[in-house]
């Protein structure tokens, strides 16, 4: 260790080691306090939280997320905070500040901010915040993100700060004002004291590390942990090689209808800095798809933390390197008033998937093979809901079961089917029987999609299909927020193809009863087809409609990309697909030219190598020259 | 250097790179352009690809782009394209290696090649 600069105070690497992971395990213990106060699925069983530290002017020190999106957007408020209430009405020891403005930070009204300032000796020495996805929102429609909403007035209660605590007094009124605007107030205002007890137990812990360390130490030691961030963060772009990747993709509605809705991306890489430019993709929408610039840096850090530098400690210093060019007035970069509920599902997304293209092309250049994979599912088309429940209260609610998503092929093997949500690394697909608790539903089927696969040689994991019926009620009101019917949600890597559509199916009005009578029960499309009733293919998103008792619904979530030519497929592999109903017949053949015994299902060796021979004669004699 | 599970930037003798298939040899154009332009193109109706359909029968937004080797047949990308942006060019550029990359480190299995 060289001499200390002026001014600072040499760190023991182990005591500054030890101060380190006490931080980050001071940030779970937070995240674990706003679960066990919170009620909300989407926080208990989805994992969407987010705790973390910031110096004294909101730079971030440390981040401990269930969903990467929020890890970036907080930092904002506390800025904001600084700029507009530092005189009047000023910030004190024991005060906490309530927002939920996407236009400061994070994604949409329903991420939900309470931010602390740590006092000690009477100084103001950090920060501590703590964010979740909260179920409602006092919009339009019920559930937070209201697919029919054309600015974000129509979306809800937006508050830009409101102590919600002062001198450390809790503030009922401030409180009320707020829940009271929503459809849930009980469990909005659960969630609200959930986000205080997690900021009280960072503050607490971290007031504990400055009474044992010294308050120079964790000042000093807190600078650092950021300036490694940064130095780390380099050093991986150093090893990578200059160029440019590109990708695009396109979102199928703007909300409230179908449209296509261009989401472009160009990496370039120069040294020990990186750029995402998403110029020329389209201008914001006359819906609620769009992401504000906060937003669009919340869904570029999940790639970045997930893929490029997941070894690197999140905070200020790794984002020193990168560059978002994200044009104003565009899709990625709205302008108020537009609206942005749907943006996680839909757009937000494909920001995140089309940097992810750019990134793993550019790691397969650098040989980092072991980092690469191909598309996770992308965007779900998710339900909400809203009405009354089967014991006559209120009830509002989101299926979650999009966080078991496929994940993408990589260069050495397959992706696992309902695997996970690259937002949401810790995230839990929904529990069924918390579900029917909670809601007036009954699953009548979940399962891994046969033929939704990203196809290559090595496919992408399957992406799971429920099917559910409204059961208990006869007020209940459904939505659909996301995209992927039309075009998409991901991409498929080196010949491999993108994961199939997620393509809904209602039936109104179902004979259901009948089915059950005679001990059946649908559970594919071609089941839905069979049933009585009004067959309807909804658009992935749809404005909230109500339901009766007995409609059937059936939901698919997207798949993984696949990767490599889905000829370059080991045939045993393909066998062993058809076997476990991963993949039908006809797909076996026709994409990956493997042809099966009719009688005993065993792959025909003989037969499988004239039919590839054959489908890459077909592509050779179809395909056609551009100059 | 190794860009693609399929392709490589081979450096010929005037010291210039070329982008060639790394199963059959195939020369497909200089390392500084876009080897999609100098594939074999097909394009695909995605109703017309088993899997990828809509169970409703409606028509989706995108066409499948395939860019093929015309060498060996393999296949190299398949993009989706919805036809209608302005500015937007049909042929993505996906892959610009700036010249004199750093040598490529061997790391985990590269499937088959």
């Amino acid at each position: 260790m060289g001499r200390p600069r002026p001014g600072t105070t040499r760190l023991d690497p182990v005591r500054y080691e030890i101060f380190r992971h006490r931080l980050f395990h001071i940030l779970e213990e937070g995240r674990l306090a706003m679960k066990m106060v919170s009620g909300s699925p989407v926080v208990v069983e989805g994992g969407e939280t987010m705790c973390a530290l910031y110096a004294s002017d909101g730079t971030p020190i440390l981040t401990a997320a269930g969903i990467l999106l929020h890890c970036t957007g907080a930092m904002d408020f506390i800025r904001k905070a600084i700029e507009w209430f530092e005189e009047d009405p000023g910030i004190h020891d024991g005060d906490s500040f309530f927002f939920n403005d996407p236009y400061i930070g994070g994604q949409h009204l329903p991420d939900q901010m309470v931010v602390k300032p740590v006092f000690y000796q009477g100084k103001r020495i950090a920060w501590t915040g703590s964010m979740m996805h909260t179920p409602e929102t006092g919009g339009i429609e019920p559930g937070g993100m209201s697919p029919s909403a054309r600015e974000i007035f129509h979306e809800g209660v937006r508050i830009r700060g409101l102590k919600i605590v002062e001198g450390g007094k809790f503030r009922k009124d401030v409180f009320q004002t707020i829940v009271q605007q929503t459809r849930d107030p009980h469990l909005v205002g659960l969630d609200i004291k959930a986000r205080i007890a997690a900021t009280n137990v960072c503050a607490r812990r971290y007031l504990e590390l400055a009474e044992k360390f010294g308050a120079p130490f964790v000042a000093e030691a807190s600078r650092r942990i950021i300036e490694d961030s940064e130095k780390m963060s380099r050093a991986r772009l150093r090893e990578l090689p200059d160029g440019t990747w590109r990708s695009r993709l396109y979102a199928d509605t703007i909300g409230n209808r179908e449209q296509p809705v261009l989401v472009q991306c160009t990496l370039t890489k120069r040294a020990d800095a990186i750029t995402f430019d998403y110029t020329g993709s389209s201008p914001q929408v006359d819906g609620s798809v769009n992401a504000t610039l906060s937003g669009c840096w919340g869904d570029l850090f999940v790639v970045l933390a997930s893929q490029l530098f997941w070894d690197v400690p999140w905070n200020g210093g790794m984002f020193a390197p990168v560059r978002l060019v994200a044009p104003e007035g565009s899709v990625m970069n709205c302008t108020f008033p537009a609206a942005t509920g749907v943006t996680t599902n839909s757009v937000g997304c494909l920001i995140t998937a089309v940097a992810h293209e750019c990134i793993a092309k550019l790691l397969y250049v650098a040989g980092r093979l072991e980092d690469v994979n191909s598309s996770w599912r992308g965007p779900a088309s998710t339900p909400i809901f809203g009405g009354i429940n089967q014991y006559g209260g209120p009830c509002i609610g989101v299926i979650l079961d999009a966080f078991g998503a496929g994940i993408g092929a990589t260069p050495a093997r397959d992706g696992v089917d309902t695997g996970g949500n690259m937002m949401n690394p810790t995230s839990c697909i929904s529990d069924v029987e918390i579900l029917e608790l909670n809601l007036p539903i009954l699953y009548l089927a979940r399962r891994n999609g046969a033929d939704t696969q990203g196809y290559g040689m090595y496919c992408g994991g399957m992406g799971p299909e429920m099917v559910y019926m409204i059961y208990g009620t006869q007020v209940m009101h459904m939505g659909l927020v996301g995209l992927g019917k039309k075009t998409p949600p991901n991409w498929g890597m080196f010949g491999g193809y993108p994961g199939a559509p997620q393509e809904a199916m209602f039936v109104r009005h179902s004979d259901i009863r009948e089915w059950f009578a005679q001990s059946r029960c649908p559970r594919t499309y071609d089941d839905m087809k069979q049933l009585q009733g009004e067959h309807i293919y909804p658009s992935a998103s749809t404005r909230v409609s109500p339901l009766s008792e007995y409609d059937v619904l059936l939901g698919r979530i997207g798949a993984g990309g696949g990767y490599g030519d889905p000829l370059d497929r080991e045939p045993d592999r393909v066998v062993r697909d058809v076997r476990r109903h991963a993949l039908s017949r006809g797909v076996a053949e026709a994409i990956f030219g493997v042809v099966l015994d009719p009688q005993t299902g065993a792959l025909d060796a003989a037969a499988t190598k004239a039919r590839r021979e054959a489908l890459r004669a077909e592509r050779l004699r179809e395909g056609r020259r551009l100059r | 250097m190794r860009i693609h599970e399929y392709l490589e930037i081979v450096e010929e003798g005037d010291g210039r790179g070329q982008i060639r298939c790394v199963r059959c040899g195939h020369a497909f154009c200089e390392a500084g352009e876009n080897y999609k332009a100098h594939a074999l193109y097909r394009e695909r109706d995605p109703n017309q690809v088993p899997g990828r359909g809509l169970a409703s029968g409606e028509q989706p937004f995108h066409v499948f782009q395939e860019y093929i080797c015309p060498g060996c047949g393999t296949l190299l990308e398949v993009d989706t394209y919805v036809p209608g942006f302005e500015g937007d060019s049909p042929v993505l550029w996906d892959i610009q290696v700036a010249p004199k990359a750093p040598a490529r480190r061997k790391a985990g299995k590269t499937g088959k090649a």
